[in-house]
Order: C-alpha cells, then sequence, then structure tokens
C-alpha cells in the first residue's frame, strides 16, 4: 500500500463515520481560556 | 530486588546507594553491549551523586523511597549536560541546558542517574529497531525486539540494570515494551505527569510514565514524578471490584497463549473476589484510525522544520511524515470530533464497570526478523486510550511455553490512576 492509499483510506473512514455525527458535534479541544480578571489577579 | 527492598536495605544501612549503583554499572557493563539498552552512561556522575545520597544517608536524612535508587531516563526526556538524542540524527549532538520537570522531581527524590536508555527512532514506532543507535534488544531472548517505543528503559528494567526507568507513550510506547520484557509500564491520565522537557512527537497524545519491575514501584515512581502522593494500601484486595473483560475486538485474532494468560488472570480475579462483567467495547477499529490520524497530523506538524533533511530520518519514520503531510486537514478535525464522542462512549461504560481487563499485546515478542511491519498489530490493543486519556498499565500475567512474557492491560477512568494501581497491585499479588 503506498503513502497516498494509507492516507486516503484513513480519510475516508473517518469522513464515513463523522457524517454519523450531529452537524455541530465540537471538535476534542479545550481551549482553557482564562477570565480576563482572573488573569489581571 | 525491588524498589521497595532497596529503599528498606538503603535505610538499615545493610546497603549503600554506592554499592547499589556499583552493581548496575557492573550488569550495564557486562550485557549492555548485546542489549543496548542505554544509549549514555554518566557512571562519574552516578557515582558522585550516590555517595552524596549516602552522606544524606549517614546524616539521618532519607528523603523517601527513591533515594539513593540507581534509575534511568529514555533519551527523549531532556537531562542537563547530557546528551539527549530522542534516538534520532537530527538531535545527536543536543545537550539539554535544563532537566525535564520529571529529571529534577526524580532528583529530588534522591534517584541516582544512570544515564539515557535507547528508543526507537524520535519515539515514533514500537519496534526499538533504531536505524541511527542500534536495535535494543529483550533481555529474556536476544533474538527478539525489547518493544518500543521505550524499549531500552523496558529491557534496562527487565535486565536489572536499573530499578526504575522513565518512558513515554503516544500510542503504547510505555505498555508494548513492558509486556515484551516482562515488566510494569504505567500510562497514567493524560496530564498527570508533567511532558515539561520532553521531546514531543503527539502533542494531544503523548504520555510520561514509569517503568519498573512491580506494581508497587512503578507506583513510587508515578507519585514522586506527577509530585502527588500515590499509594499503594497495606494489603490492596480486589473483592467487591467489577472488572469489564470485553467480548468484542481485544481477544480478536490475539495469540492463544496471550489470550489464555489473560483469561487465566480473569480467573485470579474471581477467586479474589471480583465480579466479572464481560462487556461490549465502543468501535475500536475507529478509535484506532483516530489515533494514526491525530498522531500523523501532529508528528508531522512537530517535525516540519526537519522536513528538508530526508536523509536524516529512518525509512519507517519517514514514511509516516511523508504520509503525515500528506493527510488533510478535514481528516484530523473529523478525528478530534470523533474523538469527542469516543471518550464519551469510554466514560460510559467505565461507569458500569471499575476496570477493563485485556491483553497488552496480541503476542509476545517477535523476532527482530519478523518484526519489520509490526506497528499496528502491536498497537492495536493499547493506542486506543492515548486518544482518550484514560490511565492504562501494562502489568507481566504469565509466560509463554518457550519462556517469552505476556502482559495484560488495565484500564480505568480518568484520574482513577491510584484505584488503577491499587487493583493491580492486588492482581499481582494473586497471580504471584
Amino acid at each position: 500500500m503506498t503513502d497516498s492509499d494509507v492516507v486516503e483510506q484513513l480519510r475516508a473512514e473517518l469522513a464515513r463515520a463523522a457524517a454519523e455525527l450531529p452537524p455541530d458535534a465540537p471538535m476534542a479541544v479545550d481551549l482553557d481560556l482564562p477570565r480576563i480578571e482572573e488573569e489581571a489577579e | 530486588m525491588t524498589i521497595e527492598e532497596a529503599a528498606a536495605a538503603l535505610a538499615n544501612r545493610s546497603v549503600s546507594s554506592v554499592e547499589l549503583t556499583r552493581a548496575c554499572l557492573d550488569r550495564i557493563e557486562r550485557r549492555n553491549p548485546e542489549l543496548n539498552a542505554f544509549l549514555t552512561v554518566t557512571a562519574e556522575a552516578a557515582l558522585e551523586q550516590a555517595e552524596e545520597m549516602d552522606r544524606e544517608i549517614a546524616g539521618g536524612g532519607q528523603r523517601g523511597p527513591l533515594h539513593g535508587i540507581p534509575i534511568a531516563h529514555k533519551d527523549n526526556v531532556s537531562t542537563r549536560d547530557v546528551r539527549t538524542t530522542s534516538g534520532s540524527k537530527i538531535f545527536a549532538d543536543d545537550v539539554p541546558r535544563v532537566d525535564a520537570e520529571i529529571v529534577w522531581r526524580l532528583e529530588h527524590a534522591g534517584a541516582v542517574m544512570l544515564g539515557k536508555t535507547g528508543m526507537h527512532e524520535l519515539a515514533y514506532g514500537i519496534t526499538s529497531m533504531n536505524p541511527h543507535y542500534g536495535p535494543v534488544r529483550n533481555p529474556h531472548d536476544p533474538a527478539r525486539i525489547a518493544g518500543g517505543s521505550s524499549g531500552g528503559s523496558a529491557a534496562a528494567v527487565a535486565d536489572g540494570m536499573c530499578f526504575l526507568a522513565t518512558g513515554t507513550d503516544t500510542g503504547g510506547s510505555l505498555r508494548i515494551p513492558a509486556s515484551f520484557c516482562g515488566v510494569v509500564g504505567v500510562k497514567p491520565t493524560y496530564g498527570l505527569v508533567s511532558r515539561d522537557g520532553i521531546q514531543p512527537l503527539g502533542l494531544t497524545l503523548d504520555h510520561v510514565g514509569p517503568l519498573a519491575a512491580t506494581v508497587r514501584d512503578a507506583t513510587i515512581a508515578l507519585s514522586w514524578m506527577a509530585g502527588r502522593e500515590i499509594d499503594i494500601e497495606h494489603q490492596p484486595s480486589l473483592a467487591g471490584l467489577i472488572i469489564g473483560v470485553p467480548e468484542n475486538f481485544f481477544f480478536d485474532g490475539v495469540d492463544p497463549e496471550v489470550s489464555h494468560a489473560v483469561k487465566h488472570a480473569a480467573e485470579a480475579c474471581i477467586h479474589a473476589g471480583v465480579h466479572i462483567e464481560h462487556v461490549i467495547v465502543p468501535d475500536m477499529d475507529l478509535l484506532n484510525a483516530v489515533s494514526r490520524t491525530i498522531l500523523l497530523a501532529e508528528a508531522a506538524a512537530i517535525f516540519e522544520p526537519w522536513a528538508g533533511q530526508r536523509a536524516d530520518f529512518g525509512d519507517d519514520v519517514l514514511a509516516l511524515l511523508d504520509q503525515g503531510r500528506m493527510l488533510p486537514a478535514t481528516a484530523y478535525v473529523n478525528a478530534q470530533r470523533l474523538r469527542r464522542e469516543l471518550i464519551g462512549a469510554f466514560r460510559g461504560l467505565l461507569e458500569t464497570v471499575d476496570f477493563l481487563l485485556t491483553p497488552a499485546t496480541p503476542t509476545p515478542a517477535p523476532l527482530i526478523e519478523a518484526a519489520g511491519d509490526i506497528r499496528l498489530l502491536a498497537t492495536r490493543l493499547v493506542r486506543g486510550m492515548n486518544v482518550i486519556g484514560f490511565p492504562a498499565l501494562a502489568m507481566p500475567c504469565g509466560k509463554t511455553q518457550s519462556g517469552l512474557s505476556i502482559g495484560l492491560q488495565l484500564i480505568a477512568a480518568p484520574w482513577r490512576d491510584a484505584e488503577l494501581l491499587n487493583a493491580a497491585a492486588a492482581l499481582e499479588d494473586a497471580l504471584s
């Protein structure tokens, strides 16, 4: 299997699974933003 | 001798740190030419440090159970004034000016650093067959791989070259070599141990943890590495716990001897008062695809500055970096969205059971000549836990008829590291 085959297989598998998610399903990313007042302290 | 036993012997002065350190250095001198577990040995500095630890003990002070205990660090962990290669050619001459946080934490605990251990190039693989520094060999059978990427650390502990070694785990790199070498490897909850001063690979997948001979030793190490009190009870018990044994995925295609040993461990749990629940785990094939996608993208981004130095990478690592650069951003976004869903699914499962019990690797350590393309096979039971960040450990649960180590994996809900280690210690007692 070539590098581009590997990538295409992964892309397609994730695209199929993600299509089942609600359209507004968020990413697993936590910005962890402090409030401005907390930062000032 | 375990860390617990050595600490007791140091406390009653029946042995000195210098004696322990010399014994480890002798072992390294004798065995390392064959096993290649250590890349760098800092013998002189280790003996000086051991002398200082002995002076402190003689003066009536003992910092804790790691005081005077010889240890090693994986070579992607920054050590002040000591070369830190990450098993790569691009960092071959890198000498950090400061220690990684876990290095100063363990030094503060009184541990004596013997040197740096070999690893898979850039921690991006699981064989530790390193094209720049040579293969790390399995102490139980040098014709076999030690596993990786923390292969040198696992081999060094398994062979008695040191009492404890640090490692990292992005897709199984603590648990796979632990399984292959017959030691304990702990991947704690994501974020429990600082990654400060450690070469990154997968920015949202990297974990740091210990490799040690026993669960109790690994717990001592993890406690000091994390800077939190994590204790094993005087007599840890499994009674009353509910342990989930997966019906799907985890035993598919597993070597019969591995499968038998893990099921035997489950029976030992039942005898110790555990209720075994047969469970269906969420979609592990999808979880593994998410893991691969996130790692391909994150590692390619990390090593982008060296993308032009193609000759400086081994073939396997270069192929993965190339794949990462080809991956569309949509795949990474979808992987991170699916990740959130899968975390929820696993969280739900671990509300119904206390722990999951699985094999750590589908096979025992393969022969070096057969280990060329085993990455996906060897990581399939462990890499998903890096995606969801839940704590997981590998520990020995028997041997094959030919004497190779077999490892099981125990998984817990996030931040239940202490409970996980107590259950593992009780299981270790039950299996001994």
